[in-house]
């Protein structure tokens, strides 16, 4: 299970600045975890230690208290579980299933 | 076969990819001619993708390192970094999905959607946001052509016809005539072969061959292929369907210190085991092992039929068995590449149990550890458990190669 302060009772503060004061606005802060598809593949990379967890959406879903948060507060409020690491998480969807290859050059 | 009578697809191909991602990860190649290689400390390779500077200049991808250099001697080569290319297509088409959805991801930089009704009337405005969105969120060095056409195979024409940067809508009326002007290099699915049997058959421009009819263009590709691709230049709405997987493998060019039979065994060993955990990961199994080499004195290659299995033990034993066959058949050549391959695949839930060994204990106790194995390296995101020994050879960056088909995960560099 992907350590989280999100299992705490109290949330921090959405980060919607970022460390120079500009806006932090991207796909994360338009999107809750309820407009993923529950199929969809959810990537947590750990910034400190690269230790990288996939979760299905479906899973994380499961969690109440983490369906109606932005991804990025969702981010934010993850940890790594490696032992004496919990260092911040990169959060990304992964878009594998919609890859197709070319057929004889028709795209 | 319907004919879209409105632009129905958009087509985006980010400009020299690699080499755009470097510039905006590493401040210091910004503006500067760019060559993204395999690996570092050898100029026996080539550039595989060139930054926009680079190509003004005159290189190309897939071009020798001393070709590239004497074209462009301030070229600066950086080391290919798959996992980076990973992440940021993840987040590029994140982004991208914010404005529309993605309709197929046809490679790592390359990806087509379909217009609703109100985009199809402003297409201009849609690249304009997808543009401004990835230049705001994602940063400016990383830019992409859009096309815009009825169906996907014009959609990507018309993209190259503006790069870097740029827009190209081609309407419906404007087709087959707007293709006449172009060359066969710029029709994906016209190789230099192609253009060879094409003029063979005295047809030497765009416009004849647009001439020719559908069933024409289908006995000079000898399959079903030319007949496609014809309808697609008219702009009907045809596309490449869906492949279904048939194989898992993974190759590597030697390094000059790995090339002994026994080195490559270790690099065959490493293939295989990162080949089967993609398997497993999908939930397949294979029946047939294939090991092909590129030696001193052309290929060597072999196939090794297994029981329908997916643990690592069966696999590396069926290696091993082939590896005694390159001893005595190939005893003091050397080995160049090297390819592992995985075919004859069924699914875990469609698997024919072979009748004879009647889905032996000793399988499924191999099958219960390579699981146990395979949890303990999830867990700990990394190799920490493997069959044998594990040692990954110089360059690294073994199983995350990036194909046309496969963008890797990150667990392929595990």
């Amino acid at each position: 299970m992907l350590a989280g302060k999100s299992a705490l009772p109290v949330f921090q503060t959405p980060k919607i600045f970022g460390d120079l004061g500009f806006l932090l606005m991207n796909w994360k802060r338009e999107l809750q975890l309820n407009d993923i598809e529950a199929e969809q593949v959810l990537e947590f990379t750990c910034k400190i230690c690269n230790s990288v967890y996939y979760k299905k959406a479906a899973e994380v879903q499961e969690c109440v208290e983490l369906r109606f948060l932005w991804l990025d507060e969702i981010e934010s409020n993850a940890v790594c579980y490696q032992r004496l690491c919990y260092g911040n998480i990169r959060l990304a969807v992964m878009h594998e299933n919609g890859a197709s290859g070319f057929v004889a050059g028709l795209a | 076969m319907r004919k879209p009578k409105t632009i129905e697809c958009l087509y985006l191909d980010f400009d020299g990819f690699f080499a755009s991602v470097m510039q905006q990860v590493y401040p210091h190649l910004r503006n500067k001619p760019v060559g993204v290689v395999p690996f570092a400390g050898t100029d026996r390779t080539a550039v595989i993708a060139c930054s926009k500077e680079a190509k003004k200049a005159g290189c190309k991808n897939v071009m020798k390192i001393k070709d590239a250099r004497a074209i462009c001697p301030s070229l600066i080569l950086v080391p290919q970094e798959p996992d980076l290319y990973r992440r940021a297509h993840n987040n590029l088409l994140s982004e991208i999905s914010a404005i529309i959805p993605i309709d197929a991801i046809k490679s790592i930089d390359e990806l087509t959607c379909r217009l609703d009704a109100s985009q199809r009337k402003n297409p201009q405005k849609v690249a304009e946001q997808i543009k401004t969105r990835l230049k705001k969120y994602i940063g400016s060095y990383i830019t992409a052509s859009i096309g815009f056409a009825p169906n996907r195979q014009l959609a990507k024409i018309a993209g190259k016809q503006n790069k870097p940067d740029g827009v190209t809508i081609w309407q419906p009326d404007m087709i087959p005539n707007v293709l006449k002007s172009l060359s066969f290099d710029d029709i994906p699915g016209i190789g230099k072969r192609m253009e060879q049997r094409l003029h063979r058959a005295q047809i030497f421009t765009m416009e004849q061959l647009l001439n020719i009819s559908p069933k024409h263009m289908r006995k000079l590709w000898h399959s079903v292929a030319g007949e496609r691709l014809w309808y697609a230049l008219h702009g009907y709405d045809i596309f490449a369907q869906k492949s279904e997987r048939g194989m898992f493998g993974h190759g590597r060019v030697l390094p000059p210190d790995s090339r002994t039979i026994k080195k490559a065994k270790e690099i065959a060993r490493l293939l295989l085991i990162k080949a089967a955990r993609r398997l497993r990961r999908e939930g397949y199994y294979a029946a047939r092992l294939v090991l092909w080499l590129a030696i001193r004195d052309g290929s060597y290659s072999d196939g090794l039929k297994m029981p329908i299995v997916n643990d690592d033990k069966a696999m590396l034993d069926a290696l091993d068995m082939m590896w005694l066959k390159v001893e005595e058949k190939i005893p003091h050549n050397m080995i160049f590449r090297l390819h592992i391959t995985l075919c004859d695949l069924s699914f875990a839930n469609a698997r024919q149990i072979d009748m004879f060994l009647d889905d032996d204990e000793e399988r499924q106790k191999w099958e219960k550890i390579t699981q146990a194995v395979d949890s303990l390296n999830k867990k700990y995101s990394k190799t920490i458990i493997s069959n044998g020994e594990w040692k990954p050879p110089k360059g690294g960056n073994v199983g995350g190669k990036i194909s046309f088909t496969r963008i890797p995960n990150a667990q392929d560099f595990w």
